[in-house]
């Protein structure tokens, strides 16, 4: 479905500073568990939520057409929020301390749909929901100088009074590293 | 540590279907059952659950959390465990998780009010987990 994937180094906020940008890898466990389980949706999201490009499907542009005034894709840049520890048991961590978490409200997405064309069309993204991406830092920078990991990414229930963060956000994490106001 | 993506974790299987299933992602440590593929977005419960709904907000999946954590905490000393066994124990959640949500989803009304019910009960009674013979509380994990 995915062809020529491109570097999978990504670049988006530093996790110490809002206006610093940092690049991150991308966990492959994450990646090939969504591919071993056909979960295609999630897979696409890397593209236009994560990283900020259209997806590497066929024929992509094919239902926009030409002239179509496409929002820009920020990816993790888009990011307004950035939290810390997610207050529950992730592996040895009873509570989660180690992990970031990006708030990106990003207004379109790709979404996947049945055509022998193209299966990928831009759209809006889901109501009332923020797109939440995941990531451990790195204990030492990596040889090619990335500073962490991004392990996972998914939509969360946005919040009913602010709605460009999660449900229940100022209990549901730890600490608020920096908001975009 | 987690090993960095590389272009072939994301080929799909060409011509398969998707089959409702559940789950391990070691990078989050949790197990996730969902019915189907599509935009889905995350509601979380508590510290150990979260639903998944659909833009219907159907709910349409869910996720059960820390199992390696579980698994570090309570199961390996209680049973004497090794590291590795993660590996086994680790199988043996995903599978009963994927029979749970098969029945969950079976669209069968007197399961569903079964299950239901069981869920107030679980909400409002100290529930225990027996394990080599220790009992082990709702709050005791969560502590």
């Amino acid at each position: 479905m995915f062809s020529n994937i491109g570097d999978l180094v990504i670049t988006g906020p530093s996790l110490d500073d809002q206006n610093a940008e940092a690049t991150y890898d991308v966990a492959g466990d994450f990646v090939k568990q969504l591919a071993v389980h056909l979960r295609r949706q999630p897979l696409l999201d890397f593209w236009a939520l994560v990283k900020g490009t259209s997806p590497p499907v066929n024929n992509i542009g094919y239902h926009e057409g030409e002239g179509y005034d496409c929002p820009d894709l920020t990816g993790l840049k888009g990011a307004t929020a950035l939290f810390r520890g997610i207050e529950r048991p992730h592996a040895a961590n009873a509570n989660g301390n180690d992990i970031y978490v990006f708030i990106c409200p990003h207004k379109f997405m790709y979404r996947l749909i049945a055509d022998m064309v193209c299966p990928a069309k831009h759209a809006p993204s889901p109501n009332n929901a923020v797109f939440a991406c995941y990531v451990r830092r790195y204990e030492a920078d990596a040889q090619h100088g990335t500073c962490g990991m991004i392990l996972a990414w998914e939509w969360v229930k946005s919040d009913d009074t602010e709605p460009n963060l999660p449900n229940d956000w100022e209990d549901r994490y730890e600490t608020t590293v920096w908001r975009r106001l | 540590m987690t090993r960095r993506a590389i272009d072939s974790d994301f080929s799909l299987n060409a011509g398969a279907k998707f089959v409702k299933s559940a789950a391990y992602f070691e990078t989050m440590d949790c197990i996730e059952y969902v019915k189907y593929d599509a935009v889905l977005v995350s509601d979380r419960i508590d510290k150990f659950l979260t639903v998944i709904r659909d833009e219907r907000e159907q709910i349409v999946g869910f996720k059960i959390k820390g199992i390696r954590n579980y698994f570090l905490r309570e199961l390996k000393p209680a049973l004497s465990l090794s590291d590795d066994d993660f590996f086994y124990v680790k199988d043996l959640f995903v599978a009963l998780v994927s029979k749970l949500g098969d029945d969950l989803f079976a669209n069968s009304p007197s399961k569903k009010a079964a299950y239901q019910d069981a869920a107030r009960i679980a909400a409002n009674d100290n529930v225990r987990l027996a394990i080599s013979g220790n009992l082990i509380s709702r709050e005791a994990l969560a502590a």
